[in-house]
């Protein structure tokens, strides 16, 4: 379709799960219904021929998001555009398979996403039966074969079973049956967590080839900054299933502006840095203020703005939900130029409505644009 | 004199096709209160060397020759009630997943007391007190309640405390720690090295730390060694290994971790992958993957040798012994 427009937008996208006690329990002993947010409220485009990456600690809902890409769960809130098209109502359209076909996934774990009983020409060949694009028995073996090359095995590979492969090499054929159907977009969940460095190399090298070579577009997910700094064009770091930080690969990784996204980056061993103090253990009980280290040092170094949080007026800090937790608790405003990075922080608000109108109070916690 | 010594140990797999060696002859030692590293690729025998010094060698593997010394005394030919001892009391280990370390239907205060009380001369009362003073030295906030709760209680980062505090409970001489951090978020990665860390040299016990992650080795170590398949091909001081490698293995190891200060286009990749145990080439396990690769590499297999600041297995560095 459209050239000019993103090739996926995601617009508020939310998925809640009801992990309630059963209802038995629920009546007897008047248990209340409990839901997890596990994604709630994330937006994003990606450009045509362009990288995502989500990156966040575990539960934080990147795979979630994966999933509801991909059209394995149906969003509870918001919704995806493909191509100018919504995703979801073509995914439960009697003409989901167009989609499926342009729209496919790469799974975490090699060892468990391939059928072991399969010879690798069944696996890479099973999406090309399934939709009908090829029915030769000739005709598929040359084109699994093709597949089996562009990803760097042998065409002879293909009689062959899963485990007589190494993990990289079962990553490959991973990416060999997600490109059978000549997709546009590939969602990618942690593709080389599971693999050795040199391995993960190896299969990074492979996978920036063909963005290349066939002008694919990938959504990746990873817990592993170094990674995400080497795939990606844009970067969204996601906590409790928000995107707290947006923005181009360059700014994010020079210029951090969420202090949860500081305190990820920090974290990372660094290789030249040898016998470096890093950030001091903390205790739980200091939770919010360990894992907002900005707003906790804004708070102490401006006393003239106690009117916004009253920070002197709390006893203990674990006590009440401090800026980071509130921010996923409530909804938040979003900026009016979707494409523009973004950062969602009280702490942030407090500094730029304080500079602009002392004493002026921001209990919402904004999305703000970054001051040009 | 050193804590640790393992000379020329060969750890072999007993297999209806032949005898597969794991580990073949790996010496090195650790001096007390030094922290090792250990890091490779799967299957490079990491965990295996770490099993073989706490005694842990699933059947069929055994130590099939060489030597390991605590603190002088032979320990690779005791018993299992003999181990049994020395384990607990004089290394402990720390495993990569806190969950299966820990026994589900026990509280950690009773695992804790358990292994004090079986190590150390102390009564239950003075075992549980000391249960809490570890728990608190490992940062589990109100220890005097945790203390009784059941490991599904805690999260991932506050179960691998609980376990860092049981392998610290009969102050060991030696930690063994495989893959510590591997199943954690890097945050909290980043708060149980230091911790770990910081124990360890508070109580001036060694510690051997198993890794692939450079990062982690890099931030944490003393020394490094580098292991590929089933030898060392490189150990030394961590920041000459990491800033001036010698062995072409270690030297391409760096070169494919994406890196946070450099914007490469192409990672840099080690073509192939490691040799299975039954089809190990013949000299250096690493000739048919080197760059650097000379004649002899395939025939005549390198000692470690000296390499500048480190030790090498590679024919590149001989003259410099010469």
């Amino acid at each position: 379709m459209s050239e000019n427009i993103p090739l996926v937008v995601a617009r508020d996208l939310a998925m809640t799960f009801d992990v309630s006690a059963p209802w038995l329990n629920r009546v007897l002993e008047g248990k209340p219904r409990q839901l997890l947010r596990a994604v709630d409220g994330v937006s994003f485009e990606i450009e045509r021929g362009q990288t995502l990456a989500l990156v966040g600690e575990s539960g934080c809902g990147k795979s979630t998001v994966a999933r509801l890409l991909v059209g394995l769960y149906q969003p509870t809130r918001g919704s995806m555009q493909f191509d100018g098209q919504d995703a979801h109502a073509a995914y439960r359209s009697a003409d989901a398979r167009a989609i499926r076909q342009r729209i496919q996934m790469i799974f975490q774990d090699p060892y468990a996403s391939l059928n072991p009983r399969w010879t690798v020409q069944a696996i890479v060949g099973e999406p090309l039966r399934e939709h009908g694009l090829i029915s030769e028995e000739a005709e598929l073996n040359d084109r699994v074969a093709d597949l089996l090359r562009s990803v760097g095995l042998s065409g002879q590979d293909m009689g062959k079973y899963p485990h007589q492969f190494s993990g990289g090499q079962r990553q490959r054929i991973s990416i060999a049956r997600a490109l059978a159907t000549a997709p546009e977009f590939l969602v990618c969940d942690e593709p080389t967590s599971a693999l050795d460095v040199s391995v993960q190399a190896q299969v990074l090298n492979i996978m920036k080839d063909l963005q290349r070579s066939r002008g694919l577009t990938y959504l990746f997910i990873s817990h592993n900054l170094a990674v995400v700094r080497h795939v990606s064009d844009r970067v969204g770091v996601m906590y409790l299933g928000r995107l707290v930080e947006l923005a181009d690969k360059r700014t994010l990784f020079e210029q951090p502006r969420h202090p949860y996204t500081r305190m990820l980056l920090e974290a990372i061993p660094k290789m030249h840095q040898t016998g470096q103090a890093r950030t001091p253990v903390q205790k739980p009980e200091h939770r919010c203020k360990a894992r907002c280290p900005i707003r906790s040092t804004h708070l102490a170094a401006a006393p003239s703005t106690p009117a916004v949080h009253r920070p002197t007026s709390v006893a203990k800090p674990s006590d009440r939900p401090c800026a980071s937790s509130r921010a996923y608790r409530s909804p938040a405003i979003r900026s009016e130029r979707p494409a523009a990075d973004r950062v969602e922080c009280v702490a942030l608000a407090i500094l730029r409505h304080s500079a602009q109108a002392p004493g002026h109070s921001a209990r919402q916690p904004t999305i703000l644009l970054p001051p040009a | 004199m050193s804590l640790l010594q393992v000379k020329n140990l060969v750890v072999e797999f007993a297999h209806r096709r032949g005898t597969l060696r794991a580990l073949d002859d790996i010496s090195f030692d650790i001096a007390p209160g030094e922290i090792l590293g250990v890091v490779g690729e799967s299957g490079a025998g990491k965990s295996l060397t770490g099993a073989s010094i706490i005694g842990l060698l699933e059947p069929p593997g055994r130590v099939a020759s060489g030597q390991i010394l605590l603190e002088g005394q032979r320990i690779d030919h005791l018993s299992t009630d003999e181990m049994r001892h020395i384990r607990g009391r004089k290394i402990g280990a720390i495993f990569q997943d806190p969950l299966t370390s820990l026994n589900p239907l026990y509280t950690v205060g009773r695992q804790l007391t358990e292994t004090i009380e079986a190590h150390l001369p102390v009564s239950r009362a003075q075992a549980r007190q000391r249960a809490i003073e570890l728990l608190q030295d490992t940062g589990i906030p109100a220890a005097e309640q945790r203390i009784d709760h059941y490991p599904h209680q805690f999260s991932g980062g506050m179960r691998q405390r609980v376990v860092i505090a049981l392998a610290l409970a009969a102050e060991p001489q030696l930690i063994v720690a495989d893959e510590p951090t591997t199943a954690l978020d890097v945050s909290i990665q980043a708060q149980i090295i230091s911790l770990l860390k910081k124990v360890c040299k508070d109580r001036g016990a060694a510690v051997m730390l198993i890794t692939h992650d450079m990062g982690v080795i890099a931030e944490t170590c003393d020394r490094v060694a580098v292991m590929y398949a089933g030898r060392i091909a490189e150990i030394g001081p961590v920041r000459q290994v990491i800033e001036q490698p010698a062995h072409p293995y270690t030297r391409g190891l760096m070169a494919c971790i994406p890196d946070m200060a450099s914007d490469r286009h192409k990672l840099n990749q080690i073509e192939g992958a490691m040799p299975r145990l039954n089809a190990i080439p013949a000299g250096c396990a690493f000739n048919p993957r080197c760059p650097q690769a000379l004649d002899r590499c395939s025939r005549q297999r390198p000692e470690l040798m000296l390499a500048g600041a480190t030790q090498a297995a590679c024919w590149l560095h001989e003259k410099v012994t010469a």
